[in-house]
């Protein structure tokens, strides 16, 4: 983004919000998927998934000088946090151990819909600064009305 | 008036110390102080919003075949487009006008 006329104030820098949320949505439901798979004996549980977002600038040219402005937000890494595996006591599954013992990946439920509606709710507020500078555009349209 | 005192960043009175200036061009198309000529910025905007609106076409497109995943990319594409149009609509309907106030004077 970032080429065209540039009428809607600040859509550029929304978009990347709405791109951070997108991706950490993408984590969580990686988490929520994973909430129920085993770990076969003698291998490292599946960790939790984490979107770690940074603030981005751009460095523009003005006034002979170069000046830092906001443009957005990036996704700086995405760490693989390991949780403790649950045992579960599960005999006759492929992936017990010697006592029966399941190992399930130590994923909370609880905490990834918490991640989620916090995703979501991020992304709503994107939405509405795309649609508030939207408001803006077109109100100064009519100016000539 | 002289171009060199005018305080930087003033506009207006830039914008006024080039009036004095002596045609250079002569021609039936240019502008005589220089500038583009009114018809050139319009068809200028006019390209830019097809260029815009074509650019919308193709993100949906890129949504119809798995191109791109981003709902939100072709939706924004589209709202920009439908600004960039309707600007030039304003600026249209105000040549328009222009226009027919022109003709109203041989009444």
């Amino acid at each position: 983004m970032g080429e065209g006329l540039g009428l809607i104030p600040a859509v550029s820098i929304s978009t990347t919000g709405l791109d951070a949320q997108t991706r950490r949505m993408e984590a969580t439901a990686q988490n929520i998927a994973n909430a129920n798979t085993t770990v076969r004996p003698g291998e490292v549980a599946v960790g939790r998934q984490e979107v770690i977002l940074a603030a981005k600038f751009a460095s523009v040219m003005r006034n002979q000088t170069i000046e830092k402005v906001p443009a957005g937000v990036e996704i700086r890494n995405v760490v693989e946090t390991p949780r403790d595996p649950k045992k579960v006591f599960r005999p006759g599954h492929p992936d017990a151990d010697a006592e029966g013992f399941v190992r399930m990946s130590g994923i909370d439920p609880l905490e990834e819909m918490v991640e989620m509606m916090n995703a979501t709710r991020a992304y709503e507020a994107n939405l509405s600064a795309i649609r508030a500078g939207r408001t803006m555009a077109q109100k100064a349209l009519e100016i000539g009305k | 008036m002289n171009i060199n005192a005018t305080p930087p960043g003033n506009r207006l009175d830039e914008s006024l110390s080039i009036e004095p200036r002596a045609p250079t061009v002569v021609g039936r198309q240019a502008d005589p102080r220089g500038g583009p000529a009114f018809k050139d910025v319009l068809a200028g905007i006019v390209d830019q919003v097809d260029t815009l609106q074509k650019d919308a076409d193709r993100s949906i497109q890129g949504l119809a075949t798995g191109e791109t995943r981003n709902v939100h990319d072709v939706t924004i594409k589209m709202e920009e487009a439908g600004v960039a149009f309707d600007l030039m609509m304003e600026i249209r309907n105000k040549l328009v006008d222009a226009y027919q106030q022109l003709m109203r004077m041989q009444q």
